[in-house]
């Protein structure tokens, strides 16, 4: 292998080095920032493929021009009813104009940091004004929750025009509690379901107790009726009887208090019964004297 | 190589082949300091196991030729002082331990479940590694070349075996040329050659440690024989495996695998055959496949210039051209809450609980993602899917950076942002549906209004269950349903058991009445007839019937009593007598 070879190869290699270096490719989503000795000199954003001349004359910074999602780390807020909330938000951006964002922010960390403490700042702001009632609620009409999530892209569109960015989009994603809340609202959660296990065992109870009641009330009806029905029976048949007795008894009158006067006496004498009688009772007439008396009688 | 030649041949008076020697040493490290890192650096390009192991190699190299000059010195400059040549061991010691570790890492990765060190994919960096290791085998060449025509010119016997190790090593990178050649192709013995290439260095590490051993062997005999066990067992084994799989290459007649070693002596042929394969496989990386549900994107000079249908295709290689793949007509699942892993092979659970529900099997949950609070500030967990498809893929997949992450934040804030307006119980039960529907519309706008380029297609949720913490509060609830049925069963038995009961006692009382009228009826009906009986008999003979019946009745009344008689007079005073008594 002569040294000829060797030539041609480190020839060839410089031909494609200073050809790779003289040429500049923008790639579709991207823009190109030519830079001739730090000054900005072109900013390219067709992709395609462009002259440029090699470093250090030119300096190419290339620079996003997709949209681009940043969610930065949630954090604390407080509402304006002083209730903590954890917040992540979401920020869609697009770089809109790659020399001021350069001018401004150099590269995307810059702007991360930028967008992150605009956020924060405008959120903290924002909820200072709004109860956590406007943005949880069942009833549609007291949400505010769209409304500060317009009033802050806006908020943040309006800073970040400067920066050359521009925002499509801000969001918070989702709301959350401390975890100290948390806990109480867990807490609570338990207390409303333990309040509505007790009130279905409350309304069972209810529910028996009427049961219980009506079922005793009516069978005491019941009972009041069939007495009464008994009643009536009973002094049906007494007045019956009544009549009865009645109307024998009223044509024998004297021989029914004759019987009845002698049934009473065997009814109220009994063995205890001591009898005192008179010398001259009718019972001893016989007795005392003799067949006179029977004569007499 | 080997030291005890190196005593043999150089004699201290002949300083000026010292000298030499040592500038060839020099030299032949500088080369294998380059070529090590030369192959670093490409193992760092495509990231595979085989340019690591033979990085390793040309360490190992390296590392004998310093152990090498190590002792040339120590014999010279120290004139062979005891703590010199220690020194040296304990160097030749510590690189032959890391050597050994090395070829062990190197076997780990051929045994292990490391399939991302064994995934050559032909592209551009699998060019540039093979156009590396094309240099680093002409450079390899040369310097066994220069090691063996400096080893004849001064005589050196150790710079001569150099030469044949450095050739053998050549062997070894042409192995890897080979891999790299295949791994282009799709066929993969990238384990295959690593393993040799591992036991290449495993014998190198294992021959400095029995050397190092041996410097020390007077004081651990204990080291030196197991040094000396290790030199004869297990070289020898290694050598007897080296031997084989030479002898299996040369039975195979694999004569293609040492064609570059056969165009040795036609270097520019070689060379020239090289630099057209390496513009070969640079042009090759130009094909493409765009699969049955892709679109590909074509891109030249960065910009798309045509949207490519299924099939395979050719674009310019890179930088030039290129192409991207979008995934058209696939339906893409987003998720909210959990994550699947698709690949999962382990066990499912026997039954998916609220508790373990999306956070067991092939499921992870994302605790924050999944937890949000209802209307009623109560919390939830929620877990929901979004089905949608790329409309757009030059929108989709160039002009929006993680367009899928992006989707997914936008979905978890509806997500949240509905939850926000339902209370628990419904979102749990009766809204699932409304909810449903209300987020695939709100999805749908928001994903047009920042033109994501997808079509939402679905949003189904999953699940909603109140969070692990509370969950055996909610079970209670069904539990105090029962009990309350329950309580109402027990009051409906007491019922059914009471009201027939007073039916049949309210029976039995109106029954009763009415046998006690009849009863009455019965009496009065009797008595009054035998009272008109009596009183016809009676009224025939009244006067004889008034006295017997008066008679008999005071006879029955009298008869057992206690009489007292009194005459008339004596009535109030007896009366009296008995007031007193009864006062005492």
């Amino acid at each position: 292998m002569g040294k000829k070879y060797i030539y041609i190869t480190v020839f060839a290699a410089i031909i494609v080095s200073f050809s790779l270096s003289c040429t500049l490719i923008v790639n579709h989503g991207e823009t190109a920032v030519l830079r001739n000795f730090g000054r900005i000199v072109r900013v390219i954003e067709e992709p395609g493929i462009y002259l440029r001349f090699p470093y250090p004359v030119n300096d190419v910074i290339r620079v996003g021009a997709r949209q681009n999602i940043l969610v930065p780390v949630p954090s604390e807020y407080l509402t304006a009813d002083k209730k903590n909330l954890i917040m992540e938000a979401a920020i869609c951006y697009v770089i809109s104009d790659p020399v001021s964002f350069i001018k401004t922010l150099r590269n995307i960390d810059g702007l991360e940091l930028r967008l992150t403490e605009l956020l924060s700042s405008h959120l903290g702001l924002l909820l200072g004004h709004i109860e956590l009632s406007a943005l949880v609620n069942v009833d549609p009409e007291k949400i505010k929750f769209e409304k500060m999530n317009e009033d802050l892209t806006r908020l943040l569109s309006d800073d970040s025009m400067e920066l050359g960015v521009d925002i499509k989009k801000v969001f918070v994603k989702r709301i959350m509690l401390p975890t100290d809340n948390r806990f109480s609202v867990f807490e609570r959660m338990r207390a409303e379901r333990n309040r509505i296990a007790k009130k279905y065992i409350a309304e069972g109870e209810e529910k028996a107790q009427q049961i219980r009641a009506e079922a005793d009330s009516s069978s005491r009806i019941l009972l009041a009726e069939a007495k009464k029905k008994a009643t009536v029976i009973k002094g049906q048949a007494d007045a019956q009887a009544m009549k009865i007795y009645g109307e024998s008894y009223q044509k024998n009158r004297e021989f029914y208090n004759f019987i009845r006067s002698l049934e009473t006496y065997e009814k109220i004498f009994n063995e205890k019964t001591v009898v005192v009688l008179d010398e001259k009772s009718p019972i001893l007439e016989t007795f005392m004297s003799g067949v006179a008396g029977e004569n007499k009688k | 190589m080997s030291e005890e030649t190196e005593h043999k041949t150089i004699e201290p008076s002949d300083s000026l082949r010292v000298k030499a020697l040592i500038r060839a040493s020099f030299i032949a490290m500088g080369a294998d300091v380059f070529l090590a890192l030369l192959k670093y650096v490409l193992s760092i390009i495509t990231g595979n196991a085989v340019l690591v192991a033979d990085a390793l190699h040309s360490g190992a190299d390296f590392a004998v030729s310093l152990v090498v000059l190590l002792s040339i010195l120590v014999k010279y400059t120290f004139q062979g002082s005891k703590r010199a040549r220690h020194a040296e061991a304990l160097v030749a010691f510590l690189i032959s331990v890391l050597l050994i570790f090395g070829s062990f890492e190197m076997f780990r990765y051929v045994w292990g479940n490391t399939p991302d060190k064994f995934m050559l994919t032909s592209g551009i960096p699998l060019v540039i590694a093979f156009a590396g290791i094309s240099l680093v085998l002409l450079i390899t060449l040369k310097m066994s070349e220069f090691k063996k025509r400096t080893g004849r010119k001064y005589r050196s016997d150790a710079f001569s075996a150099e030469g044949d190790h450095t050739f053998s090593d050549f062997l070894s990178s042409v192995s890897v040329w080979v891999t790299l050649l295949l791994g282009y192709f799709g066929i993969h013995i990238e384990r295959v050659i690593t393993f040799l290439i591992g036991i290449m260095v495993l014998n190198i590490g294992i021959k400095l440690f029995c050397k190092s051993v041996k410097t020390f062997g007077i004081k651990f005999q204990l080291l030196s024989r197991i040094a000396d066990k290790l030199h004869t067992d297990v070289r020898g084994r290694l050598r007897d495996i080296k031997e084989r799989c030479r002898r299996i290459i040369e039975n195979l007649n694999l004569k293609f695998l040492l064609l570059p070693g056969l165009v040795i002596n036609k270097m520019r042929a070689w060379v020239f055959f090289n630099i057209f394969l390496i513009l070969a496989l640079y042009f090759g990386t130009g094909f493409y496949v765009v699969r049955s549900y892709q679109t590909g994107l074509k891109l030249l000079f960065g910009e798309v210039i045509e949207k490519i249908g299924p099939g395979l295709h050719y674009h310019l290689p890179q930088p030039v051209g290129n192409a991207l793949m979008v995934d058209t007509s696939l339906i893409i699942r987003l998720e909210s809450g959990f994550r699947t892993d698709m690949d999962y092979k382990g066990k499912e659970p026997d039954m998916y609980f609220w508790e373990n529900m999306h956070n067991e099997g092939k499921y992870t949950k994302i605790p924050e993602e999944a937890l949000a609070i209802a209307g009623d500030e109560n919390l939830i967990d929620v877990n929901f899917l979004c089905y949608y498809k790329i409309a757009d893929p030059v929108q989709y997949a160039l002009n929006i950076e993680n367009a899928h992450e992006t989707l997914r934040n936008l979905f978890v804030y509806e997500i949240h942002s509905i939850c926000a307006r339902y209370n628990l119980d419904d979102l749990l039960s009766s809204k699932r549906v409304e909810v449903q529907a209300s987020l695939l519309s709100r999805m749908d706008r928001t994903a047009h209004n920042l033109s994501m380029g997808v079509d939402i297609l679905r949003v189904n949720l999953q699940e909603a269950h109140p969070p692990v913490e509370v969950i055996p509060q909610y079970r209670s609830i069904s539990s105090a349903r029962e009990k309350m049925d329950e309580i109402i069963h027990q009051a409906s038995a007491y019922a059914n058991d009471l009201i027939p009961r007073s039916r049949g006692e309210s029976t039995a009382i109106v029954l009763d009445s009415k046998a006690y009228a009849e009863e009455k009826l019965n009496d009065a009906q009797g008595e009054t007839e035998s009272f008109m009986l009596r009183q016809q008999n009676f009224s025939k003979y009244e006067a004889v019937q008034k006295t017997r019946i008066w008679r008999e009745t005071t006879e029955k009344l009298l008869g057992d009593k206690v009489l007292y008689i009194l005459p008339s007079e004596a009535e109030r005073r007896f009366v009296k007598n008995e007031e007193k008594k009864s006062r005492r």
